[in-house]
């Protein structure tokens, strides 16, 4: 009978200490929750019903507290990051956070019939985990569609977003290719990058 | 019958060959000339089929669903031999099932009322099942972009196409029809999308090229698989370097 309850005990622990690493991961629940506290920012700003200039300033704090815009600004350049100047760098930032900015002032709006139901979150290593969910649009202009966000969790550093993917389309990897293009098309010039996201967010703000 | 099509491939690459070039990409050795191809397109957008779009998305939206349905309609013959070639054979039933029971309306009407619609499936993935190499980014003037692999089985569906075989003269119109209808509801329907990228992209041939590669990997890959994709290869590399 001894033989029997050491068996099912054993064999119980087995089972508990199996499972709990994958269900016990608290990095997966923490980006869940980053995403969802962010919908819920977006929605409250919309419904608000803000002047342009509420809307920049809102889009510039939600960057900061949920974007890990430093490693979002790195990867979009590609590797001419690393034959840039400190000053080069620092003018791209600033003219990325540009067109972020001009893109939400003109695309805000557009998320006042969005709705989101978080569905899975998925870990890809110790650095990284994707969550994931479905967005509805309530008029049914555009059918579900499900929406992943990469979130950087690295070690002793704050868990942000960096990455939106729709229908396997990742924003992130667009823009990179995009600026590399510019770059290489323009003799492997890091500042023809910049003018030509100066000029970008001008023409956002003009056709506004 | 695999040996000839990557043979087929190479060809096709070979034959749009040129001096060598700057590219930006090195899946797109041909950029200089796929640029000009793409600004051809661009061109024809401006003039016919932004317009059309425009008209398009101005009717009834019953309308715009009825055609949108019936361009499904037309391609679901592929899907089903391509499902089967590929060895997914639900998705063949599903996609001969739909196909039959839309039938009675010519595909404008969705009466299966079915939230589970089949996987769209065309020869250029049976190909890439088949482990034919993708072959270079090409640009073709109002087909758009795709890779040597993604072109030829465009053409193998169209001349393989099992509407053309049924010796009906309406089949063959509905057939005949199909790509051009294909091509409106497409553009209607992701109307603000494309403008999107014509009109606010820094490079809208470079922000094509992308989405072309990473939309069709996922056609390929499959949008539920658990493997990582290229794209979380890319940012967890990214993450260890910095």
């Amino acid at each position: 009978m001894f033989s029997a309850l050491r068996h099912a005990t054993l064999s119980l622990l087995l089972a508990v200490v199996m499972i709990a690493p994958a269900s016990a991961d608290p990095r997966l629940a923490e980006g869940t929750t980053l995403v969802e506290n962010l919908v819920e920012r977006i929605q409250t700003v919309v419904a608000a019903e803000p002047t342009p200039e509420e809307v920049r300033a809102e889009t510039n704090a939600i960057i900061d507290e949920f974007f890990d815009y430093n490693t979002i600004a790195r990867f979009a350049a590609g590797q001419a990051w690393r034959k840039a100047t400190d000053a080069e760098k620092a003018e791209y930032k600033l003219a990325f956070r540009e067109v972020l900015l001009s893109l939400a002032e003109t695309q805000f709006e557009q998320f006042r019939t969005l709705e989101y139901t978080s569905k899975d979150a998925v870990a890809k290593g110790n650095k990284l985990i994707v969550a994931s969910g479905m967005v509805h649009d309530i008029t049914g202009k555009y059918p579900d569609s499900v929406v992943s966000w990469r979130i950087s969790t690295r070690p002793g550093k704050p868990i942000k977003i960096i990455d939106i993917e729709v229908e396997n389309i990742s924003m992130l990897i667009t823009q990179q290719q995009e600026n590399t293009a510019i770059i290489r098309q323009n003799g492997g010039k890091f500042q023809a990058l910049i003018d030509a996201l100066k000029e970008q967010a001008q023409s956002i703000k003009t056709a506004e | 019958m695999r040996k000839l099509l990557s043979v087929m491939t190479l060809v096709l690459a070979g034959c749009s060959a040129t001096s060598p070039e700057i590219v930006s990409d090195n899946r797109d050795p041909y950029e200089n000339t796929n640029r000009k191809v793409f600004e051809f397109n661009m061109a024809v957008d401006d003039v016919v089929l932004e317009p059309v779009a425009r008209g398009y998305r101005a009717l009834p939206d019953g309308v715009q669903t009825a055609l949108t349905n019936h361009a499904t309609w037309t391609s679901y013959p592929s899907t089903a031999v391509n499902s089967t070639f590929q060895g997914k054979y639900e998705n063949a039933a599903l996609a001969t099932i739909q196909f039959l029971i839309n039938g009675l309306t010519l595909g404008f009407a969705d009466l299966t009322e079915n939230d589970d619609d089949p996987e769209p499936e065309d020869f250029g993935q049976t190909m890439a099942v088949w482990n034919v190499p993708q072959g270079d980014y090409v640009v073709m003037p109002l087909l758009g972009p795709g890779t040597t692999r993604s072109h030829v089985g465009w053409v193998v569906d169209a001349v393989t196409n099992p509407l053309g075989f049924m010796g009906e003269p309406t089949a063959d119109t509905i057939r005949m029809a199909s790509t051009p209808t294909s091509i409106v509801t497409f553009r209607g329907n992701n109307y603000e999308q494309i403008n999107d990228i014509k009109y606010n992209a820094i490079d809208p041939y470079a922000k094509t090229r992308s989405l072309y590669f990473q939309y069709r990997d996922g056609q390929i890959v499959g949008l539920n698989s658990a493997a990582p994709s290229d794209a979380d290869k890319a940012f967890d590399d990214f993450l260890d370097e910095n």
